[in-house]
């Protein structure tokens, strides 16, 4: 089988790491916006792809794009509709290729890529993971199969290991938390240090306890567990090429990452965990999220720069309006956030933080956060938009806000309405998209249509 | 030294919050008392709650201290007539959905606030809110969960209590995805975003 050779636009140039923020910025654009790279049925789609990616850029750069992009987070409803359920995400991922396949077939005018997120039930199986309950398999503890997964709150981590965590993050998740969230990886505590091979007398010490026993037998399953999820993560890789290639419709994440914050309170300390250290533990909590920075922005960095697209999806929890005070969000949750997403601006990509709730109260300190414009694009839930654009409208991008309440039980004629209204006030000037504000689980096919042809009506400009 | 005890609890000074009360009751005072002062604190945070002036941190503490305050103070408690309570609420993350902590919050400060409160937990049938309901004689069902996944399981609880013929049972929803249009969907008396909603709410219900 001959592979096609890469065409110039997507080869990383040799003097990366020498270019500015605005070049690597630009690189990245040069490749999302290419079409040669990419095997489209006929130009008429290659044109579609074009014309859809260069609205979303205009709209990312402050500029009134031809029509405002609708993008939509549509991942629950697509295999609803089509007749699977939710354990399919776990188990039976190439119905949800087919699920979302089908979904652009009955909605061309999906402008972007619907989401295709599985997950790799039976790896999840292998390591007996605690940290979530998902439907589907044969566990006890399963959720129904119509049932989305969630999260099983628990402190993963002691509040006693903060400082084992803020001198040796990666070192302190390998040996501790695996043990802790994956039940079938103990043995990895006793994993020898890694500097214990740097010199040529002491090789034999470290490789001497991964010969046999229980360090041996977890790694194996580590591995097992790897071959088990990447059969269940191609059918999305599939289907997201037929979505970009037949349909046109661009995907433009490639990445995911967390901020700081909420890695370290959803799955290491846990929500009532890090609410208590707050009061309890306020310098460790401190640290640990400054700590945990350079794994955030690793971990987008690695994604994006694989899949040669810049924009990074990062769902944000626990900052959110009512989960704290102004103070406390300035002091525990933004600081290791803004230099997160810094990062990632530094590394040419393009933090797209989602945030769950509102942010009504934090848009002053995202108004006064110093940096280049159009690099970073923020979505909403429950934030109110008009004020959200006055006051990041002349530095970021903004999308979101349409609820999942409204599409869930609302009628075609109400989110005409809506999206008349919020198109009416956040579209002019530029930088904004139509953005549902949470992921649809339950729609209809009326007031879906509705949604998506909202910015062909109140969004030309 | 009341007082010192009601401020310590406000400013979630936690450590002199369990020292005062110690001293407190060393000191002879009545331990109905003492938990009559965490309660007044829990008044004032609650308010500053309403006035977005304290967040779920301070909940959590206050919920922290009160615990640790009661569990101090009920050993001491000679079997004493429990404070008659304000009425019966039956509370419960409504089925498929696994989310607690926003459901402990409420269930903690209803029971704080002088309501007998019945916590089924998460992941709860319709049917099991009915049977509850019939068991303790509950005037008030409080449903919660977190997903958009939850709108339909609270419509069909609502229901299952109709259909049972509880029709003089009073049902506030609440939760992240929760608005005035999942109410009406739902056929819910009342829906609230916070703790505080739902104390008020239920007072409301109560006459109180």
């Amino acid at each position: 089988m001959s592979e096609k050779k890469p065409t110039p636009v997507s080869v990383f140039p040799d003097n990366w790491v020498a270019m500015s923020i605005d070049e690597k910025y630009d690189f990245f654009k040069g490749v999302m916006l290419s079409t040669e790279d990419k095997a489209f049925v006929n130009a008429e789609v290659a044109e579609k792809y074009k014309r859809r990616m260069t609205r979303l850029y205009d709209a990312v750069e402050l500029k009134e794009p031809d029509r405002v992009p609708t993008l939509l987070l549509s991942e629950g409803y697509i295999a609803r509709r089509a007749g699977y359920s939710q354990a399919d995400y776990f188990y039976n991922t190439e119905n949800i290729r087919q699920a979302a396949i089908k979904f652009h077939e009955d909605f061309p005018e999906m402008e972007y890529a619907s989401t295709v997120l599985p997950y790799p039930g039976e790896a999840f199986d292998l390591l007996g993971i605690k940290m979530l309950r998902w439907p589907g398999g044969d566990r006890p503890d399963a959720l129904p199969d119509n049932t989305s997964w969630q999260y099983v709150e628990g402190e993963y981590m002691p509040a006693s290991d903060y400082d084992e965590l803020i001198q040796n993050p990666e070192g302190y998740v390998f040996r501790k938390w695996f043990p802790s969230v994956f039940e079938n990886l103990k043995a990895l505590a006793a994993f020898p240090s890694l500097f214990a091979p740097m010199e040529p007398a002491t090789v034999a010490a470290f490789l001497a306890p991964l010969a046999g026993g229980p360090i041996r037998d977890a790694l194996n399953l580590l591995l097992e567990a790897a071959d088990k999820a990447l059969p269940a993560l191609i059918p999305a890789a599939l289907a997201y090429n037929q979505i970009i290639t037949q349909f046109g419709s661009p995907r433009f994440y490639g990445g995911l990452t967390f901020a700081p914050f909420d890695i370290i309170g959803d799955t290491m300390r846990g929500t009532k965990g890090v609410m208590l250290d707050m009061y309890r533990n306020p310098d460790k909590l401190m640290a640990a999220c400054e700590a945990v920075v350079p794994a955030t922005i690793k971990f987008a960095v690695d994604g994006a720069y694989a899949n040669k697209r810049p924009f990074v999806l990062i769902p944000l929890h626990k900052g959110a309006d009512g989960f704290m005070s102004e103070e406390q969000f300035t002091q525990f949750y933004w600081p290791s956030f803004k230099k997160s997403m810094e990062g990632m601006i530094e590394a040419g990509l393009i933090p797209v933080p989602f945030v769950e709730g509102s942010y009504n109260n934090r848009l002053d300190i995202l108004s006064d956060w110093d940096v280049p414009k159009g690099k970073v694009v923020f979505g909403f839930d429950q934030t109110d938009m008009k004020t959200a654009k006055e006051k990041l409208g002349d530095k970021f991008a903004i999308f979101g806000n349409v609820s999942g309440s409204l599409f869930a039980t609302g009628t075609p004629e109400e989110m005409d309405a809506y999206t008349k209204d919020l198109l009416e006030s956040c579209a002019p000037g530029g930088g904004f998209m139509l953005g549902s504000g949470s992921p649809i689980e339950f729609t209809t096919p009326e007031v879906l249509r509705t949604y998506l042809g909202a910015t062909k009506k109140y969004g030309v400009s | 030294m009341s007082q010192e005890l009601i401020n310590a609890i406000i400013e979630m000074r936690e450590d002199d919050a369990i020292l005062i009360t110690n001293q407190l009751l060393d000191s002879g005072t009545d331990p109905m008392a003492v938990l009559a002062f965490g309660k007044q604190a829990m008044d004032v945070i609650g308010e500053k709650f309403e006035k977005g002036e304290a967040f779920i941190p301070e909940l959590i503490m206050a919920g922290e201290m009160m615990t640790a305050i009661s569990d101090t103070v009920k050993p001491l408690l000679a079997n004493e007539a429990s404070a008659e309570k304000k009425g019966k609420i039956v509370i419960g993350t409504v089925e498929g959905d696994i989310h607690d902590i926003a459901k402990d919050i409420v269930c903690f400060m209803l029971d704080l606030d002088g309501f007998e409160v019945t916590d089924l937990g998460v992941d709860v049938p319709p049917a099991k809110f009915v049977e509850a309901v019939k068991e303790t004689g509950a005037k008030i069902v409080g449903l919660s969960g977190f997903l958009t996944l939850a709108y339909d399981p609270m419509k069909d609880t609502v229901a299952a209590l109709k259909d049972a013929g509880l029709t003089d049972v009073k049902v506030m929803i609440g939760g992240g995805q929760i608005d005035e249009q999942i109410k009406e969907y739902t056929s819910a008396d009342a829906f609230g975003k916070d703790a505080m909603t739902a104390i008020s709410l239920a007072n409301e219900w109560v006459g109180g």
